[in-house]
């Protein structure tokens, strides 16, 4: 999480910005239809002749990696699980890993660039320097009345999907995710968990990213996402707040417990860590706990995931690297 | 994306719920999605499937692309189009997918080579004749369903090749 910054813009809500795009060469089947090896070799070749120019960036090979490094790259939204599970695929990134380009994903190339806390313009721009990149090596599917040609018509137009991790542990204990998710929905947006497992929820973090990428520029995209996130951290903002002075040493009891655990723990499992790093964080934007900024606590959150802990310290059962995260927790937090 | 029970195959069903005002989303296969009794089993199973709800009704005959092999009954299946002809191949299949899903059915975001400045909410278009800047102009007519400027620029658009400028 080398490109992670925790003083970030809006930090105390949005974790990190994430901008995609999907794009595809014209005359080459897309990859679910993709068959001869020279058609393969030639979405790989695009994408290294593009960008192997510049020395900042690195291609690797999927099959080349261990199953270990897959889950890695996939934990820190490098790579997709399908693109792991696949044998044709490829990564070309930079070396903190802030930009990059999944080859052989669903589409030829998802290129993607990652921010931290709300920065929707910069983390665009770095996308779409990268764009033109490539795009200046191969010849991009692209359509005057469709724009940039994807597998999936729900990505054609801009092929632009941006999204926000944002930490919403107020909204989710206030029972209100549900209405925001509607509120959302009207304007062209979807709400979701941002980690699979059922328990992480528990942690409150969600990714709002856009539906259309179909009839609207790049710069509306963005601004109508902009426009709704600042709507949700107020939303956010205004619940903690009135969730401290309703609740008052209740809900610091439930943030000095969660330090507490930190602290001194000798087991913790990823999920309880992210819902541990939740109530802390809540705690921090209050002023209850001090020391910390949310950025850091997110931060920590995200180097501590399995995949991350087990690469680091050659832990790989679930008990040996709970004991191994807690350890870690436990140096940072005491 | 990998099935968050088994985790060995991939997930196709995405269940979003609320417990107790927190929502939760797991991504399971079908297998783990039917045999786990607490998941009811929507009648769409995946996005995909649900898109399907925008395609017209029944067609007569099964088409084909002839450059990828991908076939109407299949891209319906998946949701996913072969190659770049496949768009033209399927397109009275694809539109109502494009509204449904887009409201939209014309790009007006950038080409390539373009460049756009989100830090300063700019586009530049560079190296763009005269008919490149008129055809976006028809595009975004058509967008906003302001068709008589369409037809005036259509026109002009074609007198202008005429000419070979």
């Amino acid at each position: 999480m080398r490109w992670f910054k925790d003083d970030a813009p809006e930090c105390d809500v949005v974790v990190s910005t994430r901008v995609r795009l999907a794009r595809n060469i014209s005359d080459v089947p897309f990859p679910s239809r993709i068959s001869l090896p020279e058609d393969i070799n030639k979405v790989h070749e695009g994408a290294k002749s593009s960008l192997l120019v510049s020395p900042e960036f690195e291609y690797t090979h999927i099959a080349d990696l261990t199953e270990l490094d897959r889950r890695v790259l996939i934990e820190g939204h490098i790579i997709s699980a399908e693109l792991a599970a696949g044998k044709n695929g490829g990564i070309l990134c930079n070396k903190d890993k802030s930009v990059s380009v999944m080859i052989m994903e669903e589409d030829h190339y998802r290129l993607q660039s990652l921010g931290s806390g709300l920065s929707l313009n910069k983390t665009y721009d770095l996308a779409d320097k990268l764009d033109n990149m490539l795009g200046g090596g191969v010849n991009y599917a692209f359509d005057e009345k469709l724009g940039f040609l994807s597998s999936c018509p729900t990505n054609v137009g801009t092929g632009l999907r941006a999204s926000l991790m944002m930490h919403l542990p107020a909204l989710t204990a206030a029972k209100g995710m549900q209405r925001i998710s509607a509120l959302v929905g009207k304007v062209g947006m979807t709400v979701r968990g941002a980690f699979g497992e059922g328990s992480a929820a528990s942690g409150a973090f969600y990714q709002i990213s856009n539906q259309i990428t179909l009839g609207v520029t790049e710069n509306e995209i963005l601004s109508r996402l902009s426009s709704t996130a600042k709507k949700v951290i107020d939303f956010e903002r205004g619940t903690r707040k009135e969730l401290f002075s309703t609740l008052g040493v209740m809900l610091e009891d439930r943030v000095w417990r969660a330090v507490g655990l930190l602290k001194h723990a000798r087991r913790i499992s990823d999920g309880e860590a992210q819902k541990l790093i939740s109530d802390t964080a809540l705690g921090v934007s209050l002023g209850i706990v001090s020391g910390f900024t949310s950025g850091r606590l997110y931060k920590i959150m995200m180097d501590t995931r399995p995949a991350t802990i087990a690469s680091l310290s050659g832990r790989l059962k679930p008990q040996e690297r709970d004991i191994v995260r807690a350890d870690m927790l436990r140096d940072i937090f005491a | 994306m990998l099935c968050d029970n088994c985790l060995k195959n991939t997930a196709s069903v995405h269940m979003t719920s609320f417990v107790n005002g927190q929502m939760q989303t797991l991504h399971l296969c079908a297998q783990c999605a039917i045999k786990k009794k607490s998941v009811a089993v929507m009648p769409w199973l995946s996005f995909n499937d649900f898109l399907s709800a925008f395609y017209d009704g029944e067609d007569a005959q099964d088409i084909k692309c002839e450059y990828c092999g991908t076939t109407l009954a299949g891209f319906k299946k998946t949701g996913k189009l072969g190659c770049a002809a496949c768009y033209k191949v399927f397109e009275s299949s694809i539109q109502p997918v494009l509204k449904g899903v887009h409201i939209n059915t014309v790009h007006t975001g950038k080409r390539p080579g373009d460049v756009v400045n989100a830090a300063a909410g700019t586009e530049e278009r560079p190296e763009r004749n005269k008919t490149d800047e008129l055809k976006q102009k028809l595009r975004e007519a058509v967008a906003v369903e302001n068709f008589e400027e369409a037809a005036r620029l259509r026109d002009e658009i074609a007198f202008l090749e005429k000419e070979g400028k």
